[in-house]
């Protein structure tokens, strides 16, 4: 499912070694920007900054991971493709609901086949059983917190709610991008 | 590439002669791969054993060897094609 022409900041992708490090930085990274906005929203209360810059990477998890829009390391998990791509000479391509995608038909470039497609579905299995988990230890952090009356309870919610939504977004690529091997051990 | 002596069935539980079949026509992964509808990676995977092919790939890369399913996959070992072909080595050629 990997991209393999894809190259993060110079580096190729077909090495596992290569994603690995990527991961563990980009998660290194997330819990840095977490932290700040912690630290931030509990002296200083939530601003507009700090939401600002969460939605900003929210946006960007897609495009460098891949998986939930094209462009990415990953090849994107439906052939339907947002935004819009060109159709290609002589596929006139099929809008979908709310015109949202268009089937590019012709063209089988990053549209996955049938083992991907059942990665696909087993690595979502996979993360949605983790991230239930990761909700309810939130959960309970957020109850015991509550309990507690800790003085910034009030502004733990949305820092909650940006890490459950990053794991949502992009633990299903990570997965990906930590355990598929290197593309020359397939060959 | 696995042996045919010593096929992987990897975690599928399926052995298969891909590999053999395109060494021995001179097929890559990627001609394979077109002919079949897949990407070619999905090929090294099967070769490996670490996926089982569906029941409509599986016809496919029969169509594309022209032979019978059985003779490209099973869930026993294949032996090998010498063995098949000229029989077991006899006790006093060992």
């Amino acid at each position: 499912m990997i991209v393999e022409s894809y190259r993060f900041f110079g580096l190729h992708v077909r090495r596992r070694r290569t994603r690995r490090a990527i991961m563990v930085v980009y998660w290194l990274f997330i819990a840095l920007v977490c932290f700040g906005f912690a630290r931030h929203e509990i002296h200083h209360g939530a601003e507009e900054f700090g939401s600002m810059a969460a939605f900003v990477l929210l946006l960007n998890i897609g495009n460098v991971l891949g998986g939930v829009r094209a462009g990415g390391m990953i090849k994107p998990y439906s052939d339907v493709h947002w935004p819009p791509a060109s159709p290609a000479p002589g596929d006139e391509g099929e809008l979908t609901l709310f015109g949202s995608g268009r089937r590019t038909g012709a063209s089988r470039r990053g549209v996955l086949d049938e083992r991907e497609k059942n990665e696909r579905n087993g690595v979502h299995f996979l993360a949605y059983t983790l991230a239930r988990w990761f909700a309810l230890l939130l959960f309970g952090i957020y109850a015991a917190f509550g309990w507690a009356h800790v003085a910034w309870f009030s502004q733990i919610g949305p820092l909650m709610v940006f890490l459950l939504t990053l794991v949502l977004w992009s633990l299903p690529q990570s997965i990906i991008l930590w355990s598929e091997p290197d593309v020359e051990e397939v060959l | 590439m696995p042996s045919n002596e010593n096929p992987a069935s990897g975690e599928n539980g399926l052995y298969n002669r891909i590999a053999v079949l395109r060494a021995e026509r001179g097929i890559s992964r990627q001609d394979l791969a077109d002919a079949v509808g897949v990407n070619y990676q999905t090929i090294g995977f099967l070769e490996r054993g670490d996926y089982g092919p569906s029941l409509k790939l599986a016809f496919s890369i029969a169509e594309y060897f022209k032979l019978p399913i059985e003779a490209i996959f099973s869930t026993q070992p294949f032996r090998p094609l010498s063995e098949q072909v000229y029989g077991s080595p006899r006790e006093d050629q060992r």
